[in-house]
């Protein structure tokens, strides 16, 4: 090394290279993004309905009166145009839609949400409810929520808070780079109509699992198998992280924190909640902290359909006929509801 | 543990730097033997089961290479012995581990026997660390490697940053380092090199290597499943692949020599810009130079010392001596090195070109010199090579790179010979629309921006050469300047630039971590 390197105060040079390197990170959050690329991030993935559901919010003119906000369970068990069909038998003429995506977590449940209330006024949000809250995030906020919503998840010091932190700077770029060279990252600036119209959005008579392969929704295994099932996941029954519990009740609260969001935002704008309670076969567990939810909303209490085989297709989504049943059960609901 | 990981990078490399320099203030020891149960820990993070073998590699050698220092020249047939026990023990494990299943599955196929083929699981890097180890007993044979302690032997046998995919270290270039009093000192000045070379490697392989991974795989495996590659996407996937393997290779050794430069140790280099050879052996004297540079110690030149004095003996002269004393130890060197990196066909098929290159090129250049010669005798002028004729080597040297890669990269040999067919226009010429799909401008633009800096920006030793970035970077200053210069100081925006390297690089992991490449070997 040459003496004349010393004389640099070697060790501010690398303090240099660390901070200028996180202060690089920090500032790529702040790039400008177009929230509809940020949705076309799903594409590809078993997330890839979330561009569809964009789509519906942001460039489909007719409104959407009840929005069906969830998981597998919801998008497996509850059929939108079921849902039109039973109510317009009793003289409600509306448009349901459901947004429901695979997997667990209330964040990006109410990152859409948000974009809903942007361009839709519905009347009714209906949300799932399972047997046990899921404590963390979900797999896509990283990929749609809006750099300030993953700051406002680090203010809150969730679970999924570093994971997320971490990757805001990386989707920035990548967003930026789209911006800056359109067609370069395989985003599209323009709503294609035709695309939006070909993408499947009803998946209760089939679907497609994460191998690509169609399932029909009609199956019904036996019972000794769902209950086989319901053994093998077990272990998914209560998830937590391995923490004290006093710092559990910070972490684990993305339950929590984002309904009262999702709340907050509903009773603004005068919107009703519905809360569907979706048994796992074989799991009639009595729905936690119901009287939380039922000063929020109504609660659509299912938990008699959890011994029911003949309804289930696998442990913890229900078959077509199931769907049919759970879709009548809302409809009546939403009658109520709706003026 | 990738150094393409979070866990690598925010944990296990800070507190192995904290708990190394802490060390130090006890005494040497201590420091190497914390670094020495680090790197066994961050071997061990893959797959803890299979840590005995290197635990029993260390010690055996070890055991071996000190009864070679104590008694080769008292008992010199005695230490000859444990030599070559000691070379069967490293060579017999290599076999075992990467070989036995290829080998069986063969005699399976072609004696049409029925028994099943055991499934061998490879130990991580055990053909970089046995090399290691065999270069190791080889120069206590010959009395280079003098007075190791187990302490120091343990460390440079297991030293991290060298451990899983080289740079392939020699005894003489290391342990001397161990023995330096400043050893274990921290020295910020290692600090600011180790931490700018390990950005641009980092850089390096998750912005470049595993960028064009994401393209070049999906296209890969569509081609291999339709069977059939038209001219251009052969030639795309054959320079997409090779790109993808220099950026992920060159990136990890320039980490690995960066973070051995953060504990104080200068690794041997193990890339030199070999994409900008105008000849197969040039590229080979600069494409995983550390593993030439084994070959050439313990294999040819072994092989052709005694081939060069059979030729004499022989009286052999012309072309007949050529193809005895160079033609056919290059072949053979080249042949082993292709199946070195695997077992399988595809391997074989590999090193058969590359023995073939570098005999053609041996010959080639034999050629000319003889012409020269003459030219010289008649008193006529020797003309200089024209542009044109450097081009058309750069060409033809890539072509062969090239080509020979798919073999390389190749599941099978028909993947190998599909891709092949598809690159030298035997498939026809007209496009397949299954594979134009992945013809996109992102997939473009990265191989044109990994073709530009290739082509015209030095490379990372020669950015970083005002402060001796390798221990053998002496022999190699001087070769093969890029045509745009570029020596990085400790100014600001040089400071900067490494901060974009480390920022760019550390994000783009969250593309997907994505293994090296030559941890498979």
């Amino acid at each position: 090394m040459r003496s004349g390197m010393h004389k640099w105060h070697l060790f501010r040079r690398v303090v240099f290279i660390v901070v200028a390197a996180v202060a690089l990170a920090v500032g790529a959050t702040f790039l400008p993004d177009n929230p509809y690329e940020r949705f076309q991030l799903l594409d590809g993935t078993i997330y890839a309905k979330g561009r569809w559901i964009y789509e519906r919010m942001h460039f489909d003119p007719r409104p959407i009166d009840v929005a069906i906000v969830g998981d597998s369970k919801t998008a497996l068990g509850l059929s939108a145009a079921e849902i039109e069909e039973q109510l317009a038998l009793r003289g409600k003429h509306v448009d349901v839609v459901n947004m429901s995506l695979v997997a667990d977590g209330r964040n990006s449940q109410w990152i859409f949400v948000q974009e809903l209330l942007k361009t839709k006024q519905p009347k009714v949000i209906v949300l799932a409810l399972n047997d046990h809250p899921h404590p963390w995030g979900h797999d896509t906020f990283r990929y749609i929520a809006p750099a300030s919503e993953i700051w406002r998840e680090a203010s809150y010091g969730l679970h999924d808070t570093k994971k997320d932190l971490m990757f805001l700077p990386f989707r920035q770029l990548e967003l930026f780079a789209a911006r800056l060279v359109p067609g370069l990252m395989g985003v599209d600036e323009k709503f294609d109509p035709v695309k939006y119209a070909a993408t499947p959005r009803d998946f209760v008579r089939r679907h497609k699992n994460a191998a690509g392969e169609w399932i029909d929704m009609a199956e019904t295994p036996s019972r000794e198998t769902l209950l086989q099932q319901e053994r093998e996941h077990a272990g998914e029954y209560d998830q937590h992280s391995r923490l004290p519990a006093f710092v559990r009740a910070v972490t684990d609260a993305d339950e929590k924190v984002y309904i009262n969001l999702i709340w907050r935002a509903a009773r603004q704008r005068g919107i009703k909640l519905l809360f569907v309670y979706q048994p796992a076969f074989g799991r009639p567990a009595p729905i936690q902290n119901r009287a939380a939810y039922a000063a929020m909303g109504e609660i659509q209490d299912n938990t008699d359909l959890s011994d029911r085989d003949t309804l289930f297709h696998d442990w913890g989504h229900m078959n077509t006929a199931g769907a049919v049943v759970m879709s009548d059960r809302v409809a009546v609901m939403l009658a109520k509801m709706l003026p | 543990m990738l150094f393409n990981s979070f866990i690598f990078i925010f944990f296990f490399l800070p507190v192995a730097l904290v708990g190394f320099y802490g060390m130090r203030r006890v005494g040497r020891p201590w420091a190497m033997w914390t670094l020495t149960l680090a790197s066994l820990g961050f071997y061990a993070w893959w797959l803890p089961s299979q840590t005995w073998i290197l635990l029993v590699s260390i010690l055996l050698n070890f055991v071996a290479g000190h009864y070679i220092q104590q008694h080769r020249e008292t008992k010199p047939r005695l230490s000859k012995l444990i030599l070559i026990l000691g070379l069967t023990g490293d060579l017999g494990a290599l076999l075992y581990f990467k070989y036995t299943m290829f080998i069986l599955e063969n005699v399976k196929a072609l004696s049409g026997a029925d028994f099943t083929v055991p499934h061998i699981l490879l130990p991580l890097g055990i053909s970089f660390f046995t090399f290691q180890k065999i270069a190791y007993l080889v120069d206590c044979s010959r009395g280079e490697a003098k007075n190791t302690t187990f302490t120091e032997f343990a460390l440079f046998a297991s030293f991290f940053p060298q451990l899983i995919a080289g740079p392939i270290v020699h005894h003489k270039e290391i342990i001397p380092q161990f023995r330096n009093d400043i050893f274990g000192r921290l020295q910020w000045s290692n600090m600011v090199v180790g931490l700018s070379i390990f950005s641009i490697g980092l850089f390096k392989k998750t912005v470049f290597a595993d960028a064009i991974a994401s393209y070049f795989v999906p296209m890969y495996k569509a081609a291999a499943a339709t069977g059939a590659v038209d001219i251009r996407s052969g030639w795309l996937i054959a320079i997409a692949w090779t790109m993808q393997v220099y950026f992920d290779f060159s990136g990890y050794s320039d980490m690995a020599i960066g973070l051995a430069r953060m504990f104080g140790v200068r690794l041997p280099l193990n890339f030199h810009s070999p994409l900008r050879a105008a000849s197969v052996i040039d590229y080979w004297r600069r494409w995983h130079m550390s593993l030439q540079r084994f070959i050439l110690a313990y294999v040819f030149q072994p092989m052709a010392l005694p081939l060069n004095r059979l030729a004499v003996r022989r009286k052999l002269k012309g072309w007949t001596g050529f193809a005895l004393t160079v033609v056919t130890p290059s072949f053979i060197t080249f042949f082993l090195l292709g199946v070195w990196h695997g077992a399988g066909w595809g391997y074989v098929v590999y090193g058969v070109l590359n023995g073939a290159y570098v005999s053609i090129n041996e010959a080639y250049r034999e050629l000319r010199r003889r012409r020269r010669r003459t030219l010289q005798r008649q008193g006529k002028p020797v003309p200089s090579e024209g542009a044109p004729t450097r081009i058309a080597h750069h060409l033809i040297t890539l072509a062969c790179v090239f080509t020979g890669n798919m073999f390389f990269r190749a599941e099978s040999l028909q993947d190998g010979l599909m891709v092949f067919q598809g690159m030298w226009g035997l498939n026809g010429f007209a496009n397949n629309p299954a594979l134009s799909k992945f013809i996109e401008p992102g997939f473009l633009a990265l191989l044109a921006a990994g073709g530009l800096i290739i082509s015209f920006l030095p490379n990372t030793q020669q950015v970083m050469r005002n402060y001796r970035p390798a221990v053998n970077f002496r022999l190699w200053r001087e070769v093969g300047a890029a045509p745009l210069s570029w020596c990085w100081r400790p100014t600001v925006p040089n400071l900067l630039y490494v901060a974009i390297a480390l920022f760019m690089g550390v994000e783009f992991i969250q593309r997907g971590a994505e293994i090296f490449v030559y941890f498979n070997f």
